[in-house]
C-alpha cells in the first residue's frame, strides 16, 4: 500500500514536470523520436537486406557443365564427388532438355511459338546438361569451384558468388553508417533529457530542500524525475513506431512498383517479423535513455 | 555526572571549519534534555546556523561528537539520513512553503514523504492543523495567508510527524509582536506536550518573556548556559 501510494505520487509529480517543463520535454521527445525513427529506417533496411541476402545466398548456386560426349557414368561420378563435399548444401542433375525448357520459359516466354518453328524439336542446349549446386556457406564458393574444375570431365564451373557478395557489402555499409547516426543521436538524446530534468530540478529545488527537511528518503525525491525520463523515452519511442508501422506497407508497394525487374531479389520481409524486433527494441532504447539520462542527470544536480 | 540516558541532545567539544577556513563553531560543548525549552542565542555569525545544520545532518563537524538519543550522529549512514530527520521537525524564519498547494497539502507533504496511508493522513493533517488554529483555512494557499497564519502551517507540517525535537531557526522574524508571541505561546504549548523545542532567535522580548533555558553563542563559542535567562548583552 505504501509503495504504491508513493508510485502514485511520484506519477502525479512526473507528469506535472513534463507539464512545466513543456518546451524541453517536447524537444526530448522530438529527439528520442527522430533518433528511434532513424533506427527504424536503418533497421528496415538492415533486415530487409539480410533477408534479401539470405535468400540470395540459398539461390546462389555453382552450375557445372561437363564435356561432349561424357557418359552417364562419369556424370554420375563428379556428382558423388561433389555430394560427399561437406559445404554442399543441394545437388541437382539438370538435363538438357530441361535446360532448354527453362531457357525458352526464363527469356522467351510472351514468343515461345516462334521459337518452336525455328528450332522445331531440336535442342540447341543439347551439351548443356549440368549440376545446380547450392551451398550452405556461400564464402566457400570459391573452393568449391577450384575442387570441381579439377574433376575428370567437367568441361566449365559458374559460380555467382559475386551478388551476394556485393549484397552483403552495401549491408555492412549501411549497417555501420546508421550506427554511426544513431549513436551520435542517442548522446543528443541523452544531452535534452539531462536538460529537461535539470530544469525540473531547478523549479521544484525548493520543494526538494522541503523534503529533505522532513525526511523523504532519496528514492521517493528521485522518483519522479525518473518516471519524467522513462514517460519522455515512452512516449519517444512510441511516435516512431506507429509512424513507421503506417509507412512499412507503403515503402515496400512503392520499392516494388519502381523497381520491378528486381522482383526476384527483392523480397521484403513481413511487417510483423519486423516489428517483433523493433517494438521492444525501439520501447527498451527509448525508455532506457529515459531512464539513463535523469539518473545522470540527478547523480550530477540532485545530492539528496 | 550526568545520566546520559535523560538527553536527547549532546553537543561534546563541537568544532566546525569550513572549507573557505571560516572557523562557524569552536570547541562547543553543551546537553539538552528530553522536554527542554532551550533558547539559542547570539549575533550574526556567532554559529548558531552552523549549529542547526550540524544538528540536521546537512554538515559533518570537524571535531567533536554530536549525540541525538544517545546515539552517535557520525555514525549513521547516508541512508538512513531521512529516518533520522523525521524525528526533528524544523521551522524556518521565511516559513518555507509551497506556494502551488494549499495549506493541507503542505503539512501532507511530511506525511506523504514517509508513506503514510491516506486515510491515516487525512486525519493526522487535521488533527495537527486544528491545533495551530487553522482549520477554516485549510484550502486556502500560503499567499492568502498571514505571516503569522504562515508560520503556523510551517509549524503544522514540522509537527505531523510527532518529532521528538522541533528545531526553530528564527521563527518569529518576519513577524510582528502580537503574531510572534502568539507562535511562541503555540511552540511552548508543544513543549508542554513532550516536544524538545530549541528555538534559535534574535527576538530579546520574547527570550526575556518566555524565561526559558538560554545558550548564548558570539564567534563560535558558547559564551553562556541560563537555565532560566533572558536576552541580555552582556552574555557575549
Amino acid at each position: 500500500m505504501r509503495c504504491i501510494n508513493v508510485l502514485l505520487y511520484g506519477l502525479k509529480q512526473g507528469m506535472k514536470n513534463i507539464r512545466q517543463n513543456g518546451l524541453f520535454t517536447l524537444a526530448s521527445i522530438g529527439t528520442i523520436s527522430a533518433c528511434l525513427f532513424l533506427f527504424g529506417i536503418f533497421y528496415f533496411i538492415v533486415c530487409n537486406f539480410q533477408y534479401m541476402v539470405k535468400n540470395a545466398e540459398t539461390s546462389v548456386g555453382v552450375t557445372v557443365f561437363f564435356d561432349e560426349g561424357i557418359s552417364e557414368d562419369t556424370i554420375e561420378e563428379i556428382g558423388n564427388s561433389i555430394r560427399s563435399r561437406e559445404e554442399v548444401l543441394d545437388i541437382k542433375f539438370v538435363s538438357a532438355d530441361e535446360a532448354w525448357e527453362k531457357f525458352k520459359k526464363d527469356v522467351f516466354a510472351d514468343s515461345e511459338n516462334e521459337l518452336s518453328e525455328t528450332f522445331g524439336s531440336d535442342n540447341p542446349l543439347r551439351d548443356s546438361a549440368s549440376y545446380e549446386v547450392h551451398l550452405n556457406d556461400v564464402s566457400k564458393q570459391s573452393g568449391l569451384i577450384k575442387y570441381i574444375k579439377k574433376l575428370d570431365g567437367v568441361r566449365e564451373v559458374k559460380g555467382s558468388a559475386e551478388t551476394a557478395r556485393g549484397l552483403g557489402n552495401i549491408n555492412r555499409l549501411v549497417g555501420y553508417v546508421s550506427a554511426a547516426i544513431i549513436i551520435i543521436l542517442l548522446a543528443v538524446a541523452v544531452f535534452l533529457i539531462n536538460t529537461t530534468v535539470s530544469m525540473g530540478i531547478a523549479v521544484r529545488r525548493e520543494e526538494i530542500g522541503i523534503m529533505k527537511l522532513v525526511g523523504a528518503a532519496d528514492s521517493f525525491i528521485r522518483l519522479p524525475f525518473i518516471i519524467e525520463g522513462v514517460v519522455i523515452g515512452l512516449v519517444g519511442a512510441a511516435i516512431p513506431l506507429v509512424i513507421l508501422y503506417f509507412m512499412y506497407s507503403g515503402i515496400i508497394s512503392f520499392i516494388a512498383d519502381k523497381f520491378s525487374v528486381l522482383s526476384d531479389i527483392l523480397v521484403f520481409l513481413d511487417i510483423s517479423d519486423v516489428f517483433a524486433v523493433l517494438v521492444p527494441v525501439s520501447i527498451a532504447v527509448g525508455v532506457g535513455i529515459g531512464f539513463l539520462g535523469s539518473v545522470w542527470t540527478m547523480r550530477k544536480h540532485l545530492r539528496v | 555526572m550526568q545520566d546520559n540516558g535523560e538527553y536527547i541532545i549532546e553537543f561534546e567539544n563541537i568544532s566546525k571549519t569550513y572549507s573557505e577556513g571560516v572557523d562557524a563553531l569552536d570547541g562547543v560543548s553543551f546537553s539538552i534534555k528530553k522536554g527542554e525549552f532551550v533558547f539559542i542565542v547570539g549575533p550574526n555569525g556567532s554559529g548558531k546556523s552552523t549549529l542547526i545544520k550540524l544538528l540536521l545532518k546537512e554538515i559533518e563537524p570537524t571535531e567533536g561528537i554530536i549525540k541525538v538519543s544517545g546515539k552517535d550522529n557520525s555514525k549513521i549512514k547516508r541512508r538512513n539520513i531521512p529516518k533520522y530527520r523525521r524525528n526533528i521537525g524544523v521551522v524556518f524564519q521565511d516559513f518555507r512553503l509551497l506556494g502551488d498547494r494549499n495549506v493541507f497539502e503542505n503539512v501532507a507533504l511530511a506525511q506523504r514523504v514517509i508513506g503514510v496511508p491516506k486515510w491515516k493522513m487525512d486525519r493526522n493533517v487535521a488533527s495537527v492543523i486544528s491545533m495551530v488554529g487553522l482549520t477554516e483555512k485549510l484550502t486556502a494557499n500560503p499567499q492568502e495567508l498571514s505571516g503569522g497564519e504562515q508560520q503556523r502551517v510551517a509549524l503544522a507540517r514540522a509537527l505531523v510527524n510527532r518529532p521528538g525535537i522541533l528545531l526553530a531557526d528564527e521563527p518569529t522574524g518576519n513577524l510582528d509582536p502580537k503574531n510572534a508571541w502568539s507562535i511562541m505561546e503555540l511552540l511552548d504549548e508543544v513543549n508542554k506536550l513532550g516536544t524538545t523545542v530549541i528555538v534559535v532567535t534574535h527576538n530579546n522580548e520574547v527570550v526575556d518573556m518566555m524565561q526559558k533555558r538560554v545558550i548564548a553563542m558570539h564567534n563560535g563559542k558558547l559564551t553562556h548556559d541560563e537555565s532560566k535567562g533572558g536576552y541580555a548583552y552582556e552574555m557575549y
